[in-house]
């Protein structure tokens, strides 16, 4: 399977769950099109960190994590397009076992089929100590913003599989 | 007055964070470990019929979602007071013994083992699991990889999914294992067993091996004579699933045992001004503050207080590894907390053991896997022991099942009173007059409360572990005179 789509958080703990709905979001403009979902595109819905993250990773040539995150000073509900060597988010660096890099890093080395290339959509996320199921207000209206970012970093996938692209999803 | 802070650096800023006040001469005054309470349970339990507790409470940690699935079972099952039958039982002990090998391997090669392995004083960039493999050898790597993988089967198998079962109902499971799916569970137990072996003879060779790793357990900086608890079987050996918890005194003399429903008479909270989560601690023994000895209620809920409150491991090999263990260490309590580490392989090896026993036992395929509930629902209680602690869950339903009221302690949460006192004790061993602060000795400090293998999560989404970390110096008035960061 080329790419993976991984929306990352826990759906019950408030903004912590917004990398779930913007993969819902996601996943849900696809259905509602013409084309359907794309099956070189999987989506998932996990609250993995570290080496259950990477073992998640497996055998995809892509992937795209989206996540919350909390950085100084952020704006609630910002959507930012990272790289691994970015500040990683709170799933994405593990504190129970091993960072996702270091995951990433002894599954390289034990020779498993690891994405050539990971991107990490993340959203600024205020409240996460507060267990519901609902966004905070800012949060939720960056969740357009925010699935759309995740459709850009799929532009290059879907163009090998959907032509012409830029009439898919308005991109 | 002085002030260091270690406090992550990501999202996860101020979520768990040690501050170390140092006097007008440079020696520590106080230390603080503060974590935030996560809020609302019970308001989001409210409302919900019980039997989705163990589904959502499984979300609420991703560390040992597992074990709360259990517990909120357990609740359920004495809600609507149906006991399940003996497959069923087994079926969930054999899922939880094998997500113990999973987690407890996890702990031990990524987050305790580095510091022995690597050493306390490595660079931050070593100590982790990749040093481990670069010092050790690739295959350990895989090995790790393999145990894991096979817990996350067994999981999947009888649990319905991976990490976040779904199967447990009250009075039993959804579904049971077919014969083949025996066969492949007892083959990965096997293959367990082994590795087990492997991770103690590891832990024999590189840390009691070495004169500074030993003087280091046994020293007196991670020393502390506190109570201990630990779930137990009819025959006072430890059991993670299922029995009552026992309670021994700093001497390793028992006090009691109590059942899930009895928790209320034995544990008490105890609030602090500068932290909202509280402190449990032993209701018959009392509150005294932040020390240890016979008259203080904190106690210990880890690997190693679950050996010091038990008589033995039901299972051979790790009844020997119990025995040798106490021989090593000078006989029965240990109270050096740096031994949670050996004591959590001892309890790898022992859920080894047990998931072969439970795979091969005759009925673990029966088809009757499930008592169905007839009476009325009402309050119910349920205990395991999670890989870091004794799990409890306490709901109270209406005559329909509907969540009333409900109430949570955390595995954790029981040692927050243990590992702070750890902490203080470290930092004013290792922190003297004009001491420079090195990563060296910041990872002393952590060192103290990583052997309890914390888990906030229950609390906040993650927690210090291998989280970037900042330690800020301030003077009387506050003002930052020097920063250490590491990342």
């Amino acid at each position: 399977m080329p790419v993976l789509v991984l929306g990352l958080g826990n759906p019950i703990l408030g903004d912590d769950g917004v990398g779930w709905r913007v993969v819902e979001e996601v996943e849900r403009r696809f259905q509602s099109s013409e084309t359907g979902l794309p099956k070189s595109v999987e989506f998932d819905y996990v609250s993995l960190g570290g080496l259950a993250l990477m073992e998640r990773l497996i055998g995809y040539d892509r992937a795209i994590l989206v996540d919350a995150i909390q950085t100084p000073g952020g704006r609630p509900g910002a959507v930012y397009r990272l790289a691994l060597d970015d500040l990683p988010t709170a799933h994405a660096d593990s504190a129970h076992d091993a960072s996702l890099k270091a995951a990433l890093e002894l599954g390289r080395r034990l020779g498993a089929a690891l994405p050539a290339e990971l991107a990490i959509v993340a959203v600024e996320a205020p409240r996460v100590f507060d267990l519901g199921q609902t966004l905070s207000p800012e949060v939720e209206a960056s969740v357009p913003a925010a699935a759309q970012a995740v459709l850009a970093a799929l532009a290059p996938t879907l163009r090998e599989v959907i032509s012409p692209c830029d009439q898919f999803m308005g991109l | 007055m002085q002030r260091i802070t270690i406090d992550p650096i990501t999202r996860l800023e101020g979520h768990g964070k040690i501050e170390i006040f140092l006097d007008e001469k440079g020696n520590v005054a106080n230390t603080y470990f503060q974590i935030p309470e996560l809020r609302g349970f019970e308001r989001f339990a409210v409302g919900r019929p019980i039997e989705e507790m163990a589904v959502i409470t499984n979300r609420i940690c991703g560390v040992c979602p597992e074990a709360h699935h259990m517990a909120a079972a357990k609740a359920a099952d004495a809600a609507y007071h149906v006991e399940p039958p003996r497959t069923g039982k087994m079926l969930r002990e054999l899922l939880y013994s094998a997500f113990y090998c999973t987690d407890h391997t996890t702990h031990f090669y990524a987050l305790g083992g580095p510091d022995f392995v690597m050493g306390p004083d490595a660079p931050v960039a070593e100590r982790n699991i990749l040093g481990v493999i670069h010092k050790v050898g690739l295959e350990v790597g895989g090995k790790v990889i393999t145990m894991r993988k096979y817990g996350h089967t067994v999981v999947e198998m009888i649990g319905g999914r991976k990490v976040h079962p779904c199967t447990s109902i009250p009075g039993g499971l959804s579904h049971g294992i077919t014969e083949e799916q025996r066969v492949e569970i007892e083959q990965m137990g096997r293959w367990a067993i082994g590795f087990a072996q492997f991770s103690l003879q590891l832990f024999n060779d590189v840390v009691l091996g070495n004169d500074a790793y030993r003087e280091l357990i046994l020293g007196d900086t991670y020393y502390h004579r506190t109570y201990c608890i630990g779930l137990v079987d009819d025959q006072n050996r430890v059991n993670f699933y299922d029995g009552k918890v026992s309670v021994v005194d700093p001497d390793g003399k028992r006090i009691g045992k109590y059942a899930p429903p009895e928790y209320s008479d034995w544990i008490a909270e105890h609030v602090e001004p500068w932290t909202y989560l509280k402190f449990p601690y032993l209701k018959k023994v009392g509150w005294k503050g932040f020390v240890d000895g016979p008259d203080s209620g904190v106690y210990m809920a880890t690997p190693l207080s679950r050996l010091n409150a038990a008589d033995g491991m039901a299972t051979p090999l790790a009844q020997a590894e119990y025995e040798k263990f106490y021989q090593a260490l000078g006989g029965k309590p240990v109270h050096h907390r740096l031994a949670i580490h050996w004591a959590r392989l001892i309890e790898l090896l022992y859920a080894a053991e047990r998931w072969v026993e439970l795979a091969t036992d005759p009925e673990i395929t029966s088809d009757n896997f499930r008592t169905l509930p007839t009476a009325t629902p009402t309050e119910g209680v349920g205990i395991v022991e999670a890989p870091r602690g004794t799990l409890t869950h306490h709901y109270w339903t209406d005559p329909r099942g509907v969540v009333t009221k409900a109430n949570l302690v955390v595995g954790t949460t029981n040692n927050y009173a243990a590992i702070s006192m750890s902490i203080a004790k470290v930092a004013r061993t290792l922190i003297k007059e004009e001491t420079v602060v090195t990563e060296g000795l910041l990872n002393r400090v952590e060192m103290a409360f990583r052997a309890y293998d914390p888990c906030f999560g229950c609390a906040t989404h993650s927690l210090p572990g291998q989280m970037p970390l900042e330690v800020t110096i301030r003077d009387a008035r506050g003002t930052v005179v020097e920063v250490v960061r590491r990342t």
